[in-house]
């Protein structure tokens, strides 16, 4: 198999020579037996004879997998194909590189060449593959519930849209990043007259910062940010490197900073009151409520400020008093001695916050190095302010037509009644969407979309950065791209998406003189170097002080002390639920409850306590007239008073237990904006359970020498090294090269990125809810969290945990037909077809990495098999597996140098290892430069060294960095379960 | 039957026999004809009511145990409760239970017959039965337990068309192949030959074709003074054979234990551990399986109570021994300062599992002492009831070792529980209905006590009678 970098990318232009696979409909999907017979001259007339008879029978319906009979020039069956493209799960549009077998594709991975995103793909996206070979996708529009025909759609649109009689079409979409999408919006609205209205239905709130960015810079975007560039980065619940707006990108830069050696180490204060992955990887985390926050962002607003000349007076009409108001001095003064090198970031529904923040970063100076208000962040485009419009037209009737792109709101707000009403009036509903949606269910006309890897796009996740998507795959169904579609409606002349989009990219982006610049953009995927990018929206900056005072003035409502605080949040795995169907992501536990398939309400300690609470026990949160149920999950590090209640669970067909998205607690404000933190809540145990499909059931590393926190980059690790011992075990000789991984915890963040490119390029099967509580899940990497310190404010540590290859394997020895052996480059192999299944190696493995194929666990339809990887085997039922090293990877490495001649293993990436956005993982030869001198750098240690198993993955402890006299993170032993 | 006066209420404590005189080891009165016809009967006659009871309600239970080995088959292992941590449940624990249980025949049969105990006649024969169905027992559950038990074949070590692919002989579970189809080979061996004289005997009172199938069975039997030496020799050979045997086969079942890394099974003390436990747990059962015999084939006057005072003894030996294994495996925890094993021990007194550890050291510690009273080594209810403790006891002592030990090793981050399932205990409870099954229709087949060691033993009986002693 190729790599990205020696293989050029193939593009596919000419749609007529599509070199793709005829995959269409799943029965034509499926493969005819072929019978190499040797045939013999009697065998062949007994056939013969038979065949002659049977001819004469009713003729069965035939069942072709069509060969290739004029095989395109650049397939080889066998060989992958890597296309350049973008991810489009989520609007951070991050490089993708699609590998495809024999016409379909079998694994996404990040773009190496991508200028934000890197190499690094998260979960999420890498989840989107599967949601491709779905067998609940829609597979052809409808009409009022009525399969149609894309003719009949595009009749009924035009007739309803031309009826429109003066009332506006509104689109209702996501943020659109895709630039040429949003011509096709301009176009269909100028053509009917509308409006386009963006909503984000993350749990993380951007409005009140877009409005910020527009009072500060003139503009509703948000400035990028260069994490790269700062030495102290503060974040107000913002999930920067968990479920945020741009989690590749930002775990990319947070990660590299963290590494970057000439520097000082990157100082990282977070302050949140639930839980999240960026508080978790924090240096220094501090609890606090939503209105807490507030006031702790306007204290250290005041202290800037009065440090600040020039902004003295702004100082004098902010509060004073604040919750943590020590270490807020201590904060401040640090945030005063980076100036220029600082960065703070919050995610609020609180415009003073936000405002707050901005001057913070606007005082220290930061703007132009930490963080860029010129080239914005595109990714975040959802003002509450035109979501309140919508509502406000929609119940009074004012709308003509609504085109719903890609969401879902009555699943995602919270008066899902109200908007069933009010969508019942409009003249004419379409919902353009891959999936049978509630919204879809509630509109006329169901335009059934291509998945994104079926279409062709462009995306712009930030001004000046502009990457192509193209399809990897024929359409499997009679869908159609979304572009494709309002080019019909909007009646424009290029109806074809790709045609539209090389016409359009020609025309602005492109070079004018380079005639092959087109070809060069799809092979790449990226517009080329210095292209021209969409201009931005003329600056209009007002006065900020003046907004600020007003933000200030209107003081949020006080909470009585008794009261819980609901929060919205959203995980890694599902985001916003809207891939809340595909089993790779359901079945990905979340790196901090360790809770798959099923959502949790998460308490402290603390409020399980006194709520009589214990995990699985189910809790009905209320707010206001509105409730939801689930699993109470005790989650140490939770602020007391705060609940976490994720989002994107229950969505409709999900197979929840809960039919209930916890978006619909949100409650709505006066002008109709949907507020997702700090609401009231009360919480009352109900008398049900459920059994938490867990992964991880203690989280303490019983001061065992597993993982470990160091305060510095160069401090050595306690209590793991082992003295040699006499080795019973015969000496081998060395052979080259001896297979070695290094995972840095100081890089990895526990976004889980590793866990589906793993699932994804080894076939591992999904088990589902059941399995998992009875901890039987499958996957070969998981991802150990452990707690150190007091319950209430603990350190999380993160440690993945897969096959240690280890040289003196347990599992080897004990196994009684040799299934599991020691290669010579140093790898344990499993041998599928040789395991009995007597599971005494999985029982002898210290590290407990290996997994049992306990049923027979992989999928039946023909769709979702089309996603397995043809270079894995499937395993079969009775049958042990765990992590190979990706052998695969090694073994085409290998043939690809021996074809070359060369004596030299070209670089090997293993699955996990080419995913990871923060780069934590490193894969290679024991001896070589880059892994010897890791593996004996101070930080490094390996998980239970005293066993003396001699493991081939060595890990570096985690840095944290504390504030000058606050308690050493070096008590990484205790801790609690 | 009535021909005899003797009650065994006559027979009391040992202590209430004269100094000087030895309490018999079977009823004086009896004669030759009369051990015969009293032995065969339950051979040659219909059996009674309390026979059928019993073997409907075994072949129930171990047509309900194969039926759910046969779900297991279909639907696979995840019928059982393991999980990733606990690969092992009941599956292993069944193992060992029953191999260990496989202990007392040889050892009555061959030790003690090297050790010239002649109370073991009584008891010998059904003990060798015992073993020998509590060895296909043992060996249903590591087929059954396998993830692919179709492929079970893969285990020997047969020349074989796949390439070079042999056993792995570092393999413990190799070893356990082995050790286990030795152990039963040498057993039934064994068994068989003790058989042949009765079988003779059968085969001379029989007609039609149960004389043929005896005749057939006793292999051309003639009685004769040569034989019989030859016959005694062979036996004492056999013996010498199968002695080491009883120490090697539950050592090697302790390997599977002994030789990992999980702390909890990687003791040294696990081979005379195992051995003593396996003692221990086969004499209950021989206890629990004679009492039951004796009192459904009526065999008061050749199982005495002085077999029973002799297997309390051995039992309470064996049940210090255990103990003594028990406070020792605590004791070098601690003195080991490994975190591992200090925890793993901890972890079974006082953790999720305490119950099931804390029953063990109740059935196999505690009840055994109740026979320092000599009366209650004679009372057939205390006997039974304390049996079916040590029963108990021994396999939670294998549930210990083999669950306890796994569900909470190295990492905590992959702790985990274990809950049995339906099917699991069903299979439990179908390996008692397969080992009473065949222990029933042995019974139907030869005399469950062998006739010609009890003429023996009563010939000793009345020299010594007579004799100076």
């Amino acid at each position: 198999m190729a790599t990205p970098d020696e293989r050029p990318w193939m593009e596919l232009d000419e749609s007529q020579a599509h070199p793709l696979a005829p995959a269409a409909a799943p029965e034509r999907a499926e493969p005819t037996e072929s019978h190499a017979l040797a045939l013999r001259r009697r065998s062949f007339l007994t056939l013969a004879g038979i065949s002659a008879s049977l001819a004469a029978c009713e003729r069965l319906p035939v069942r072709h997998a069509l060969p290739y009979v004029v095989a395109p020039e650049e397939i080889t069956p066998g060989v992958a194909t890597h296309y350049a493209s973008t991810c489009q799960a989520c609007p951070a549009a991050c490089g993708l590189v699609a590998t495809v077998r024999d016409g379909r594709p079998v694994k996404l991975e990040g773009h190496p060449e991508h200028p934000l995103s890197g190499g690094g793909l998260c979960a999420f996206g890498q989840g989107d593959l599967r949601a491709l070979y779905d067998a609940g996708r829609l597979r052809e529009p409808a009409i009022d519930g009525q399969a149609a025909s894309w003719e009949d759609v595009d009749r009924r649109v035009a007739a309803g849209l031309a009826e429109l009689g003066g009332r506006p079409l509104v689109v209702l979409s996501r943020t659109v990043t895709s630039p040429t999408l949003r011509s096709a919006i301009d176009g269909l609205l100028a053509r009917w007259g509308g409006r386009l209205v963006e909503l984000d239905p993350d749990a993380e709130p951007a409005s009140a910062a877009l409005e910020a960015a527009e009072i500060l810079h003139g503009r509703p975007l948000l400035p990028a940010l260069e994490i790269g560039a700062a030495d102290l980065l503060v974040t107000f619940a913002t999930d920067l490197l968990g479920a945020g707006p741009e989690p590749v990108v930002h775990t990319a830069q947070w990660a590299a900073r963290r590494r970057a050696a000439d520097r000082p180490p990157l100082r990282h204060v977070h302050v949140e009151g639930s839980l999240s992955l960026t508080g978790a990887n924090a240096d220094e985390r501090w609890l606090a409520t939503a209105a807490e926050r507030r006031g702790i962002a306007l204290a250290l607003l005041r202290k800037v400020a009065a440090a600040s000349p020039g902004a003295e007076a702004l100082a004098a009409d902010l509060p004073a008093a604040a919750p943590h108001a020590a270490r807020v001095d201590a904060l401040a003064k640090e945030l005063l001695a980076a100036r220029g090198r600082s960065l703070v970031v919050t995610a609020t529904e609180d415009l003073a916050e936000a405002l707050a923040v901005g001057w913070i970063n606007r005082l220290l100076g930061n703007e132009g190095h930490t963080l860029d208000p010129e080239r914005p962040s595109l990714v975040r485009r959802g003002l509450d302010r035109d979501l309140a419009w919508l509502r406000g037209a929609l119940a009074r009737g004012e709308v003509g037509a609504l085109l719903v792109l890609g969401l879902d709101p009555l699943d995602q707000w919270p008066d899902a009644d109200a908007i069933r009403k009010a969508l019942a009036r409009v003249p004419l509903t379409i919902a353009v969407t891959d999936r049978p949606t509630a919204t879809a269910s509630a509109c006329q006309v169901v335009a059934a979309a291509h998945h994104p890897l079926e279409c062709w796009s462009d995306a712009s996740p930030r001004a000046g950065v502009l990457s192509l998507a193209q399809p990897a795959v024929r359409p499997l169904f009679a869908t159609r791209a979304p572009l494709a579609s309002l080019l019909a409606w909007s009646g424009a002349p290029l109806r074809e998406d790709r045609e539209f989009l090389a016409e359009r990219w020609k025309r602005e982006v492109l070079p004018a003189a380079d005639a092959a610049a087109w070809r060069t953009a799809v092979r790449r995927g990226l517009a080329p170097e210095g292209a021209a990018v969409a201009a931005l929206p003329a600056a209009r900056p007002s006065d900020a002080v003046a907004a600020l005072r007003a933000a200030v003035a209107t003081s949020a409502a006080a909470r009585p002390a008794d009261v819980l605080e609901a929060e919205l949040i959203a995980e890694v795995a599902l985001r916003d639920g809207s891939r809340s169907h595909v089993p790779w992501l359901r079945e990905l536990p979340d790196p901090l409850t360790r809770a798959a398939w099923s959502a949790c309400a998460r308490l402290a300690p603390e409020t399980a306590r006194s709520l009589g609470v214990a995990d699985g026990d189910i809790v009905r949160v209320s707010v206001g007239a509105r409730s939801v149920e689930m699993a109470a999950r005790v989650l140490p590090g939770q602020h007391p008073r705060v609940i976490g209640l994720p989002v994107g669970y229950g969505g409709r067909g999900s197979g929840d237990p809960v039919e209930w998205n916890a978006t619909r607690a949100a409650s709505l404000d006066g002008s109709g904006r949907a507020l997702r933190r700090g609401l009231s809540a009360r919480v009352e145990r109900t008398d049900r359970r459920e059994r938490l499909p867990l992964v991880q059931r203690h989280a303490s590393s019983e001061g065992r020498p597993i993982v470990f926190q160091v305060a510095g980059a160069d401090e050595a690790v306690h209590g793991a090294h082992v003295p040699e011992g006499r080795d019973l075990w015969p000496a081998r000789e060395p052979t080259k090269p001896q297979w070695h991984m290094v995972l840095d915890l100081d890089a990895c963040t526990g976004c889980s990125a590793c866990v589906v490119a793993c699932q994804a390029e080894n076939n591992i099967a999904v088990v589902g809810a059941d399995e998992i509580a009875r901890n039987r899940g499958m996957h070969w990497l998981r991802i150990d969290r452990y707690f150190v310190g007091s319950p209430d404010e603990p350190d999380v540590l993160f440690e993945p945990m897969m096959c240690s290859q280890c040289d003196h394997a347990p599992c080897e020895t004990v196994c009684p037909v040799a299934a599991t052996v020691h290669s010579e480059d140093g790898l344990n192999q499993q041998v599928y077809n040789r395991c009995v299944g007597t599971r005494y190696c999985a029982n002898n493995c210290p590290y407990k990495v290996r997994a049992f194929n306990w049923f027979d666990n992989q999928p039946s339809e023909p769709v979702a098999r089309m996603v397995l990887n043809p270079d894995v085997t499937v395993r079969a039922r009775g049958v042990m597996e765990k992590c190979t090293f990706c052998v695969q990877r090694i073994q085409a490495a290998r043939i690809a140098a021996r074809a070359a001649g060369t004596a030299d293993l070209p670089e090997v990436q293993t699955a996990c290892q080419q995913s990871c956005p923060a780069r934590a993982i490193h894969f290679g030869d024991g001896a070589s430069e880059s892994i010897a001198s890791r593996r004996h750098a101070p930080r490094a240690f390996q998980a239970l060294a005293d066993v003396g198993v001699r493991p081939s993955i060595t890990y570096l402890a985690r840095v944290r960095t504390r504030a000058a006299g606050a308690p050493s993170p070096h008590d990484s032993q205790g801790g609690h379960s | 039957m009535s021909a005899s006066a003797w009650t065994p209420d006559r027979l009391g404590p040992a202590e209430l026999w004269p100094p000087g005189e030895r309490e018999p080891l079977v009823s004086d009165s009896l004669d030759h004809g009369e051990v015969t016809r009293a032995l065969v009967a339950p051979v040659e006659g219909r059996p009674g009511k309390g026979w059928w009871i019993a073997f409907v309600t075994a072949v129930t239970v171990l047509v309900m145990g194969f039926s759910l080995i046969g779900w297991t088959v279909y639907k696979g292992i995840g019928t059982w409760g393991l999980n990733r941590t606990v690969g092992w449940g009941y599956d292993i624990t069944n193992f060992v239970f029953w191999v260990g249980i496989g202990h007392a025949g040889t050892l009555i049969s061959a030790i003690l017959l090297l050790l010239r105990q002649q109370w073991r006649t009584s008891i010998a024969r059904a003990a060798e039965g015992m073993t020998i169905f509590a060895v296909c027992c043992a060996g249903l559950f590591p087929l059954i337990h396998m993830g692919r038990p179709w492929l079970a074949f893969w285990m020997f070590p047969y020349p074989n068309s796949r390439g070079s692919l042999w056993v792995n002989y570092r393999s413990p579970l190799v070893w356990d192949v082995f050790a286990i189809s030795t152990y039963l080979t040498v057993s039934l061996l064994f068994w068989y030959l003790g058989l042949v004289p009765d079988f003779a005997t059968l085969r001379d009172r029989a007609r039609g074709w149960r004389q043929k199938l005896y005749g057939w069975l006793s292999l051309g039997w003639d009685g004769s003074a040569r034989t019989w030496q030859r016959y005694e020799k062979a036996c004492l050979l056999l013996a010498g054979l199968a002695t080491p045997l009883v120490v090697s086969v539950h050592t090697i079942v302790s390997f599977d234990f002994a030789t990992s890394v999980i702390p909890g099974w990687h003791t040294t003390i696990f081979p005379p551990y195992f051995v003593a436990g396996a003692v221990f747990s086969g004499f209950a059962m021989v206890m629990t399986l004679v009492l039951l015999t004796r009192r459904l084939l009526h065999l008061e006057r050749f199982i005495t109570m002085r077999h029973f005072d002799f297997m309390a003894k051995v039992l309470i030996t064996t049940g210090l021994m255990v103990g003594l294994a028990y406070a020792t495996e605590l004791f070098i925890a601690w003195y080991s300062g490994s975190r591992y094993e200090r925890f793993t021990f901890w972890n079974r007194a006082f953790g999720p599992y305490a119950w099931a550890y804390w029953l063990m050291v109740f059935c196999n510690v505690v009840v055994p002492q109740v026979f320092w009273s000599a009366r209650a080594r004679r009372s057939e209810l205390v006997l039974f009831i304390a049996s079916i403790f040590v029963n108990i006891g021994m396999w939670f002592e294998r549930f210990n070792i083999v669950v306890i030990s796994l569900h909470r090793d190295y990492l905590p981050s992959s702790w985990s529980h274990y809950t049995p399932t339906l099917v699991e205990v069903g299979i439990l409870i179908g390996s008692f209905g397969l080992f009473f099954t065949l222990f029933l229709l042995f019974v139907r087949v030869a005399p469950v006590v062998a006739l010609h060691e009890i003429k023996h033993t009563l010939a000793l009986q009345k020299e010594g009678a007579h004799g100076t002693h």
